[in-house]
């Protein structure tokens, strides 16, 4: 009787088995895109709260119901859902998300997808930058990103250019964006003792453009504040090559080129006979063209092999490269030899190492520029035609009234030699479940010597029977970034991201420079062979800059992304009362395109409202200014002497900007059109400010805050696909306009009569303004320069002086057209600025009628009797006047390249993966009304932001042709 | 957990050091308060300012070639705009060599006002401290007078700038500058040893320059006493101080040293560019100022001896200033008084005081003799006020006087056809904008 009693229980124990018993279920979980494990998956038991994650290795295990599903999901990818069925294995291949973000770039101290970005930021990647023959990093930023102008100081060769981010938010302090080189700030600017007037050198020359992935350009305050004390400026974040999982790819490209200073730009002077009628000389068989023998057909190359490598644990990235520029003037040239390696290693799945070094030489031979007596440039504009290039007896002729140029470029020795090395090295630790830690150690290290020689044979080292320089200035930057971030996606529809980090740097700078005069012999050029050692100095300095910062993002269901941001910056420049500056930011961004009511209109792909406000300071001034100070030097009749250099500020601080904008991502028709606008306004306050002091104090300035100015603008980039098809067309338009205005100074007292221009600043008028006698022709009676009279009080004073002009464009624009066609692409590149004015300096002297300067051939036309109308006069007077004010818009052929990528299948049988030849031209041709060599100069180098848009006798840009290949095997 | 707690603990050592750290002093300069404490704390700053009167604003540049070119003495053939304005008489208030006379004479003044506000709570034995304030009072003499007569009435300055408390200050007027330059350089006169090194002030020196400084006061006020004040001094620099006149005049700028009363020196690293300034192309220099030709015609056919010092031609007949002629180190000595002065100035105050005509006679045949030129028989004082002014023209040209001269005799506007405004420059534009309590000369 109870056997069939213990039938039913077995039959309900395997009953309860087949219906409601969990079984144990595990599996391996990778990713669809690499293959890789994928830890952090969160395993959920479908209709329970009960589930586990994935381990290190991607393997989870659970017990689970026969028959019920397992939910996979993971940040940023599908969720999947797979009924169990009474398997005991399951493994799972996780694939992206469908919602794509868009690439991942970097933006401040993490990356970001770039469609969750909620501040405003300008992208440049390598393609867009391998065809500008000019190799230096600034050089190839040129009307690459609105709002983001580089304006060329000078065609030198390896020279400076002027970067500024809508418009520049300091008067005294450094407008120079931030460069920070794969997490590491670099060094930049100018480091010459050497003095060249102009023709400055520039440390971002030694970097090389072919190493880099791609530059994001941060322009306002919400992305712009984890740099805090020096992000006023914008920051451009520079990121090299890293290397390819999964296969080896090796890159050569070579390219060669040509340039010349094209012969419509330059200035027509007088010829000898015009010369005679003017001066009244009578020197007859004489007629040199000075400017044609300084100037010559000058070629540039440049090779670079690199080979890029990884599999899923280890990348590689190694370049080397060499590229040579020699300069239009003769006598000038730049090569730069550079190396660089990048390598990481995922040592465990969630460690990995890694780090790069790059190494760069270069050697620079440079003339003296402009406001020298001893430049070529300068010296063969302003010679007369009259005089010869050698006398009668085969030597120089320096009857001149300026050094012979000829002697100059082919003796004289100006050399300038860098080796920098930048390096870093850094761990990034994952934990627990969403954290990780990354710890950066950097090194950049800039090392300049400079051996100069004028020898006899040309008129300055005549003078002093030869004259040597050697200089040397030494710099390093050593930084620590540590850095600890959480991501978490909750319930799959909010998604936190946070960071807090601590940043310290050292910067230590040492220079060293010696003159002498007297050489026995020109072939001994170097110090021990002086005779008089005239002058000799060396000095050293260091700077501490401490930081925190955090950083909080949240978007849900990445439809409405927050951010926060706040940096601490403690920096050894302020006074003792202000050591430490403070620096947040939020912003907020709206998709709007995940809206429903959006989302029915299909034809817009992506819909994004920005709005940020941050605080960014700038502390770009010099060191120890609050401090007052004597120096040493000022010596006497064989004793030492010192003297008051500085007037005390303890008070002083950063400088602080806030910004405020508002943004607009838009892009429909899938993705043919899109556009980003940004409307801005910046307003700094406490603006450092070396405020002139009465000269009859003994001090010419103070450095003080005070002032505030603001920057307001409007920049736009729209990029369509106009045709696609076999036959494509693509459109690329930046446009930026901004305004610059001053809103108050010390007392209103303006900072007047800056530069050879006469910039000025004052409230109520953007920076540096032309302000001077505004001239209205001459009179036909006596051949005078006639002033307008302002007060009306019948003498001309310096009260009649009034705003002539503004060097400060209305827009600049960038328009670039790429056309392409089976394998064949043209780009052109058209870059335009409108409404600046430029003030030409080197006609006061060439338009001067009088003194001993060669004339322009518009001077034929001057005021020679009474009755004349005309508007060059008998004779000027170097008043500062609107005579000199000309227009400066210009629009610029830019680049324009033809390219040719050959078929995939005819390459791979000579074992190239890809193959492309290209022509290119550079600056083909400017369209302008400026009757100077090149509307983009200015020749008081990148260092003031108050003396701009100068020309005086600076060295233009010149039209470059350039043919190469590349090829990827 | 443990991992988190690690990673906190490495901030916080992190932040326990930091603000030390931002504690980093220049390694170029020193602090204000450090710089002059002790004895050889003020010979530094001394020195300091005897480098300030060798500057390019004052001795070593500027105010030599504008005491020439201003007059009649030089013209402009040079590349530098500024120079022009200059010898036309059309300076705007902007001109950069004006700015520079202004700011470096300022310049001394106030380094040599940080070391008197301080020297009299440092220790050091009385002549030491007799030395450097007399050094001191006598360089603030000097360029208040240098500024007094290139530009009127000028803010005094006796106080050291330490902050901005006392950057404002309006002019002062004539008068009351001609009073505090008197009150200092007879201070100076008592505490400066009677001889000196060459290159830095004896008592002598003091009062040479009171001289020279009562002789342009009594110029302005027709005070016959100034004018005896002026002759005392000469009288005691003459027949005391010990110098005698160079025999021959070319020797002046070769070598002689006992006719000099007060000059700056240069050194190859600490320069001057005079020669350069002054030397035709074919020579190396510049040839930025020239002798013009009426000029050098009229001085090469009445006064050969000082002629040949002075001036030179070149290969190409080319004529140029020869005074300063070491274009390769810059080491010329710039006279800034020397004795031949004392005996004009005694020879004018007399001439325009109605003194005895004999005496003035004697005193310009002291000066004529050395040049090798035949004595003045003239008995009218007109007559002899022209010898003098021609005398002082040649025998200091390219020496910082001729301007002075013609502005002090009020012979400026007859001699040069300007108008008397521009017998001021304008005060520096400058100047003009941050000086609230700063006006402006007529006519600029």
């Amino acid at each position: 009787m109870k056997k069939p009693y213990y039938l039913l229980l077995l039959f309900g124990m395997l009953f309860r088995q087949l219906v409601a018993q969990d079984i144990p279920v595990s599996g391996k979980i990778i990713s669809a895109d690499d293959n890789s494990p994928l830890p952090g998956v969160t395993v959920l038991i479908k209709g329970s709260k009960l589930g586990t994650t994935s381990d290190i290795n991607g393997k989870y295990s659970l017990n689970a119901p026969g028959k019920g599903i397992l939910v996979f999901s993971y940040i940023g990818m599908q969720t999947q859902e797979i009924p169990v069925n009474g398997h005991q294995v399951i493994n799972v291949k996780m694939s992206n998300q469908d919602i794509p973000l868009g690439e991942v770039v970097v933006v401040g101290y993490s990356t970001s997808s770039k469609k969750l970005i909620s501040g405003s930021i300008g992208l440049v990647n390598e393609d867009e930058i391998k065809n500008i023959p000019i190799r230096t990093i600034d050089g190839v930023l040129t009307g690459q990103t609105a709002g983001l102008t580089v304006v060329s100081q000078s065609g030198t060769p390896g020279g400076q250019n002027m970067i500024k981010l809508r418009g520049g938010s300091s008067i005294n302090a450094s407008n120079q964006p931030l460069m920070v080189i794969d997490g590491i700030p670099a060094i930049t600017g100018e480091y010459s003792q050497v003095g060249m007037s102009g023709q400055e050198l520039n440390a971002m020359s030694d970097i090389n453009p072919n190493d880099i992935e791609s530059m994001t350009i941060l322009k306002d305050a919400s992305a712009t504040s984890m740099y805090g004390a020096r992000a006023s400026n914008g920051v451009i974040l520079i990121t090299t090559k890293k290397g390819a999982r999964g296969k080896t790819d090796v890159t050569l490209n070579m390219s060669y080129g040509w340039q010349t200073l094209p012969k419509e730009r330059i200035i027509p002077m007088m010829n000898a006979d015009q010369w005679n009628a003017y001066k009244g000389t009578t020197v007859k068989g004489i007629n040199t063209d000075w400017m044609s023998l300084i100037l010559q057909t000058a070629p540039t190359a440049n090779t670079e092999l690199s080979v890029s490598s990884g599999n899923d644990k280890f990348r590689l990235f190694i370049s080397g490269n060499y590229y040579d520029q020699t300069g239009v003037v003769k006598g000038t040239s730049y090569q730069r030899y550079s190396g660089r390696i990048n390598a990481d290693y995922k040592i465990l799945p969630n460690l990995t190492i890694g780090g790069g070094v790059g190494i760069t030489y270069s050697k620079n031979a440079r003339v003296e520029g402009d406001a020298t007596l001893y430049g070529p440039l300068p010296n063969a504009m302003s010679i007369p035609a009259i005089y010869p290039v050698y006398d009668a007896n085969g030597k120089y002729d320096e009857t001149g009234p300026y050094a012979n140029p000829v002697a100059i470029y082919e003796n004289a020795v100006n050399m300038a030699y860098t080796n920098r090395t930048g390096g870093n090295a850094y761990v990034e630790y994952k934990f627990l479940e969403g954290f990780s830690f990354t710890s950066k150690f950097g090194v950049d290290i800039y090392n300049l010597r400079e051996h100069s020689y004028d020898p006899t044979n040309e008129r300055q080292g005549a003078k002093y029977n030869g004259l040597g320089i050697e200089a040397t200035n030494y710099a390093s930057n050593i930084t620590t970034n540590n850095v600890l971030q959480y991501i978490k996606a909750i319930k799959e529809k909010h998604n936190i991201d946070v960071l807090i980090g601590y940043s310290y740097e050292k910067y230590c700078n040492r220079t060293t420079y010696i003159e002498g005069i007297d050489f026995p012999n020109n072939d001994l050029q170097y110090m021990v062979s002086a005779g008089t050692i005239r002058a000799a100095s060396a000095t050293a300095l260091d700077r501490v800059l401490n930081s925190f910062f955090g950083q909080a993002k949240y978007n849900y269901k990445f439809k409405y992304i927050f951010s926060l941001t706040a940096r601490a910056d403690g920096s050894s420049k302020f006074g003792a009362n202000n050591h430490y500056g403070y620096f947040p930011a939020g912003s907020f961004a709206w998709r709007m395109s995940e809206e429903p009511f959006v989302k029915k209109a299909k034809w817009i792909n992506e819909l994004k409202l920005r709005a940020s406000y941050g605080l960014t300071g700038n502390d770009g001034i010099g060191d120890f200014a609050s401090l007052g100070l004597y120096s040493g030097g000022y010596n006497y009749g064989g004793n030492s002497g010192i003297a008051p250099t500085q007037l005390p500020n303890p008070d002083l601080k950063w400088e602080t900007t806030a910004q405020t904008g508002l943004g607009l991502d838009v892009s429909v028709l899938k993705n043919r059109i899109s556009l980003t606008a940004d409307v801005y306004y910046n307003h700094t306050k406490d603006l450092l400010l070396q405020r002139p002091v009465p000269s009859s104090s003994g001090f010419y300035t103070i450095s003080s805050n005070i002032g505030q100015l603001q920057n307001e603008g409007l920049e736009l980039t729209l990029n369509t696909v106009n045709i696609n098809g076999e036959f494509t067309w693509t459109s690329s338009l930046n446009y930026a306009s901004n305004r610059n205005k001053v809103l108050s100074l010390y007392n209103d007292q303006p900072i007047d009569d800056m530069g050879r221009g006469g910039n000025r600043v004052e409230v109520g008028q953007p920076i540096g303004i032309f302000y001077g006698y505004n001239c209205l022709g001459v009179d036909p009676t006596t051949g005078n320069l006639v002033y307008e009279d302002i007060n009306h009080d019948g003498i001309i004073t310096s009260a009649d002086r009034t705003k002539i002009g503004d060097p400060n464009p209305k827009f600049t624009a960038g328009f670039t057209n790429v056309f392409s066609y089976k394998g064949f692409e043209l780009s052109i590149f058209l870059q335009a600025v409108y409404g600046n004015n430029i003030f030409d300096a080197s006609l006061i002297y060439l338009e001067s009628g009088t003194g001993e300067d060669n004339q322009t051939i518009r001077m034929v036309d001057r005021w020679k009797k009474p009755g004349d109308i005309t508007q060059f006069p008998k004779a000027g007077d170097s008043y500062k006047s609107s005579r000199f004010i000309e227009d400066g818009s210009f629009l610029r052929i830019k680049n324009i390249t033809l390219s040719y990528n050959f078929k995939k299948n005819w390459i791979k049988h000579v074992g190239m993966k890809s193959a492309r030849i290209y022509a290119t031209i550079q600056n083909l041709y400017t369209f302008t009304n400026y009757f100077g060599m090149d509307p983009e100069v200015n020749y008081y180098g990148g260092s003031s932001n108050i003396i701009i848009g100068t020309d005086f006798f600076t060295y233009p840009q010149s039209r470059t042709m350039m043919l190469g290949v590349s090829f990827v095997f | 957990m443990k991992n988190l707690s690690i990673i906190l603990i490495l901030f916080i050592l992190a932040t326990a050091s930091c603000s030390k750290m931002l504690d980093i002093q220049p390694t170029d300069s020193i602090s204000a308060s450090q710089a002059i404490k002790d004895k050889s704390g003020v010979e530094n700053a001394i020195t300091g300012a005897y480098n300030a009167l060798q500057s390019t604003g004052v001795y070593g540049r500027y105010q030599v070639i504008v005491e020439d070119l201003a007059a009649d003495n030089l013209v402009w053939t040079g590349t530098t705009q500024d120079y022009s304005q200059i010898a036309n008489h059309k300076i705007a208030a902007d001109n950069g060599i004006i700015d520079g006379i202004w700011a470096y004479n300022y310049d001394c003044i106030n380094r040599v006002n940080n070391v008197l506000a301080r020297i009299a709570d440092i220790d050091m034995s009385t002549d030491d401290r007799n030395m450097y304030t007399g050094d001191g009072l006598f360089m603030r003499a000097l360029c208040h007078f240098n500024l007094l007569c290139d530009f009127g009435g000028i803010p005094i300055k006796t106080q050291p700038t330490l902050d901005l408390s006392n950057i404002n200050q309006a002019r002062n007027t004539v008068p009351q500058v001609f009073d505090q330059i008197i009150a200092d350089l007879l201070q100076a006169e008592q505490i400066l040893p009677a001889t000196r090194t060459l290159g830095h002030a004896s008592a002598f020196s003091a009062t040479a320059l009171l001289a020279r400084v009562y002789l342009t006061q009594f110029q302005q006020n027709n005070d016959p006493a100034i004018a005896t004040l002026a002759i005392e001094k000469a009288d005691k620099v003459i027949n005391e101080g010990g110098f005698i006149l160079a025999p021959i005049y070319s020797d002046l700028f070769n070598g002689n040293v006992t006719e000099s009363i007060f000059e700056i020196v240069s050194s190859v690293q600490n320069r001057n560019l005079l020669a350069q300034y002054f030397f035709p192309r074919s020579l190396l220099g510049r040839y930025e100022v020239s002798p013009p030709s009426g000029f050098v015609q009229s001085f090469k056919l009445t006064d050969t001896a000082r002629f040949n010092a002075s001036i030179k031609f070149d290969s190409t007949n080319l004529p140029f200033g020869y005074k300063y002629i070491d274009v390769t180190a810059g080491t010329d000595r710039v006279y800034v008084i020397r004795l031949a002065e004392m005996y004009l100035i005694r020879a004018e105050a007399r001439a325009y005081s109605n003194g005895t005509i004999e005496d003035i006679r004697n005193d310009v045949n002291v000066v004529r003799a050395r040049a090798g030129l035949p004595p003045t028989t003239s008995t009218d004082y007109n007559e002899l006020k022209l010898v003098i002014e021609n005398e002082r023209r040649h025998e200091f040209a390219f020496e910082c006087q001729r301007w002075a001269d013609l502005v002090r005799t009020k012979r400026a506007t007859t001699v040069l056809g300007i108008s008397q405004n521009y017998t001021l420059f304008p005060i520096p534009l400058s100047e003009l904008q941050t000086n609230t309590l700063m006006t402006q000369n007529p006519g600029y």
